[in-house]
């Protein structure tokens, strides 16, 4: 019995060390952005941003590490996403690692020439990857994209994210992840979206080129106009729109506007209309909740979509003279919103449909809902079923409050 | 070392026995077959299951008591004894392979990409031979806890995945037809199979007996309200077509899983609450195939089948994990067939070894 249990304790100590396939963290280079383009020999290029985790604590721009730089860029060419990867590992100190991964950028040449299928597959089957990860297009090279140091983080993965994550303020974006791209791409009928990022020039007022106050000129900065120094900053900039996997087109910011209801809740979007009576005064409302109802119908063996949207606001700024007592006023505002977001979804709609073809606004999916049976008959040829359909869009805005004020900001009433 | 098992015990052993293969695997491969129509399945083979067990358990726990038999009537109860018991050896030994899918594609494929498969055989049978050698209480009282931690475990997902939650992905209804979608429900009735053989096998430890078939009852309505949840997520969250196209779908959904911004990848520890479950099954399963064996050679204890059922069960897992198209292959077809074949026949047998007791128990009287 002795040498029964001696025997267990043997065998359990011998293989239960937990040093199958383990990974020492000072043997990983964590990848915490990848930025994949077109290769200039072979198919795909990928850039890695690899941190430093030493020199990536401190505030911006002063690492608190020795090395310096609080990331190392690695990239390499390969004829598959894969061998452009195994190829950085022959001259990267340490094992690449794909987990903490932040965001992946793809450049819309690459996107449009050779498609994102291989993307897709191979971030899905990769087991140290997140489904959460953001996934981006951008017109720029992706790995100049990763390496652009932004906003206020050391490190530009982490900008990128956080710039995804406070994207429902600016509304000018779809929040897209590796997951949303991989249903849309598997689905029989909706196509996929990404988010578009650009890199921007934007000035630095309080930094003078050359010392002085200034300092030294920022890094990656270049000299405009009267000497002021600017430096590229990574910006939304819309949706990449894709039919199956290869990239067809744009949407602008504001066509982008008229996207997202159909697709996410939209936070807290600003939109700046025209003064009721008042041309050159703008007032501004916040979106604080929109529900859109997208109801499908068949007219002469083709879909048509009524498409209701409700918009709840507040007026978060005025120019002029704003009472939330007058309701004429009031009136006036929600019917210039909804005109402008009928707008913005009536242009959404005619690029996707007409322009390129791509139901990116998952109308299939709504019209298989309510018409199984129809869909069987239609699915075949839903390209040319999609390309007849009709809408009907109502938007219904309603503006609740004037957030804390209650009476107009005017001039006081003294010496009248 | 008890050899008896609470009734508690019994139904924190069946929610056990379905639940790690059938929220992932199972449901691949029925999305495979049927979209986003898996949770209906779902629940259609529960249902089938929930009356094939109050059978099965009327059956065993009314068989009556063995009256002398002689000559060749003794000889043919013999043999339709050790045939019972073959069967079910049988059973258990595809049982275990179905689990040790479930455990080295979870661990090895997530976690452990570069370790050998052998390793985690090993491991699983080596644990699972310790157990029961301490009897099958080891086994209830680990299930009791793999059902709080399989509680917590939902718990988790729910969390991390309502956000992404959109109904219309589980729309429309019965897409594929409700005659395909029943015979879908056929993989996960041969899951099914494996909490109503271990309950044949324990129905005589169990300490109240009279309860027994509440207690059965009880464990497959629980189990149906914790596992129907996955195939609702899965597609309402992934969508049918990413549940269909991956192996371990419920992986997947763990991937998937974020709670507010600074809990995400916590896969490891689902997995770590997931792996007492899978350990319940390991070692119940081998418990019930030394006990099947133990009935075959007419031995006094199972212990000491212990060794050679593990060898047995482990070779054919080594064998079906050879690689990943040979294991899903067996996965989707052989095992279906073997699983409710037998799901069908052994009950049948046992209902005829009793017709014959009662039979020739009213003769001699």
């Amino acid at each position: 019995m002795k040498i029964t249990k001696f025997i267990v304790i043997l065998i359990a100590v011998s293989l239960l060390t937990s040093c199958a396939g383990k990974r020492e963290i000072n043997d990983l280079a964590i990848v915490l952005a990848v930025g994949i383009d077109k290769g200039e020999k072979q198919k795909f290029k990928v850039t890695v941003e690899v941190v430093r985790a030493s020199d990536a604590r401190g505030q911006t721009g002063s690492p608190a590490g020795n090395a310096g730089d609080p990331m190392w860029i690695a990239s390499a060419e390969g004829d598959s996403i894969f061998e452009a990867i195994r190829n950085i590992s022959t001259y990267s100190s340490r094992r690449v690692f794909w987990a903490h991964n932040y965001v992946i950028v793809v450049n819309e040449e690459l996107a449009e020439k050779e498609g994102i299928k291989d993307i897709i597959d191979f971030f899905t089957r990769n087991p140290e990857l997140r489904m959460r990860t953001w996934i981006v297009a951008t017109p720029d090279k992706a790995g100049e994209v990763v390496s652009t140091q932004t906003g206020l983080e050391v490190i530009p993965g982490e900008a990128l994210s956080k710039l995804f994550r406070y994207n429902p303020i600016s509304a000018v974006s779809p929040r897209t992840q590796i997951r949303d791209v991989h249903t849309a791409y598997l689905s029989e009928s909706s196509d996929p979206i990404m988010a578009r990022v650009k890199l921007q020039e934007r000035v630095v007022p309080n930094k003078a080129d050359g010392g002085g106050g200034g300092g030294e000129k920022p890094p990656g900065g270049e000299e405009k106009g009267k000497g002021e120094p600017s430096i590229k900053q990574i910006e939304m900039s819309g949706t990449t729109v894709f039919k199956k996997d290869k990239m067809v087109g744009t949407l602008s910011k504001k066509e982008t506007r008229g996207l997202l209801p159909f697709i996410e809740n939209v936070g807290t979007a600003i939109i700046p209309l025209t003064c009721p009576g008042k041309e050159k005064e703008k007032i501004t409302v916040e979106v604080k909740k929109n529900k859109v109802e997208v109801l499908p119908f068949i007219k002469d063996n083709a879909p048509f979509y009524k498409i209701n949207l409700s918009l709840t606001t507040n007026v978060v700024e005025a120019n002029c003279d704003f009472d939330i007592d007058d309701r004429k006023m009031i009136d006036e505002i929600e019917r210039n919103l909804e005109k402008k977001y009928k707008g913005y979804i009536k242009s959404a709609l005619e690029k996707g449909q007409k322009e390129y073809k791509a139901d990116i606004f998952e109308l299939g999916k709504t019209f298989e809902n309510k018409y199984p049976e129809k869909w069987k008959s239609f699915r075949e040829n839903w390209d040319e079923k999609y390309a007849a359909a009709k809408f009907d869009i109502n938007v219904k805005a309603e503006v609740q409050s004037g957030v804390l004020l209650y009476t107009p900001t005017q001039p006081g009433s003294r010496g009248k | 070392m008890k050899e008896k098992i609470t009734n508690g015990m019994l139904i924190a052993l069946i929610i056990n026995m379905i639940y790690p293969k059938s929220i992932g695997v199972s449901q691949g491969v029925m999305a495979r077959e049927i979209g986003s129509d898996i949770w209906l399945a779902t629940i259609f083979s529960c249902v089938q299951a929930l009356i094939i067990m109050a059978i099965v358990v009327t059956i065993v726990k009314n068989l009556p008591k063995e009256p002398v038999f002689t000559g060749k009537l003794k000889l043919f109860i013999n043999g339709l004894k050790r045939l019972i018991y073959i069967l079910l050896f049988i059973f258990f030994i595809v049982a275990f392979g179905d689990i040790m899918l479930i455990f080295v594609y979870h661990l090895r494929d997530y976690f452990l990409p570069e370790a050998p498969v052998w390793v985690f055989v090993l491991l699983g049978t080596l644990i699972g031979m310790y157990a029961i050698f301490h009897g099958i209480e080891v086994s209830g009282r680990l299930a009791l806890l793999g059902v709080i931690f399989v509680v917590l475990f939902n718990i988790l997902l729910l969390l991390g995945s309502l956000k992404q939650f959109d109904i219309r992905e589980l729309q429309p209804i019965f897409n594929s037809g409700v005659g395909k979608t029943y015979w879908a429900s056929r993989h996960m009735l041969t899951d099914w199979a494996a909490p109503i053989m271990v309950t044949i096998i324990l129905i005589s430890d169990v300490n109240k007996i009279e309860f027994v078939r509440k207690s059965t009852i009880i464990g497959v309505l629980f189990a149906t309200g914790i596992m129907v949840i996955w195939p609702i997520l899965e597609v309402g969250v992934l969508s049918a077509e990413i549940t269909a196209q991956f192996i371990v779908s419920c992986m997947q959904m763990a991937r998937n899983a974020e709670i507010g911004l600074f809990i995400h990848r916590y896969e490891m520890i689902m997995v770590a609450f997931f792996s007492f479950s899978i350990f319940t099954q390991i070692i119940t399963t081998l418990y019930c195939a030394s006990y099947s064996a133990k009935k075959i050679f007419n031995l006094d204890d199972y212990r000491k089948m212990i060794i050679p059922s593990a060898i047995i069960l482990s070779g054919y897992s080594l064998w079906l994990l050879k690689d990943h198209h040979h294991a899903m292959h067996i996965t989707e077809n052989q095992r279906v067939t073997v699983g409710l074949s037998l799901l069908f026949i052994v009950p049948l047998l046992f209902f005829i070894l009793g017709f014959i007791y009662k039979w020739k128990s009213s003769k001699t009287a």
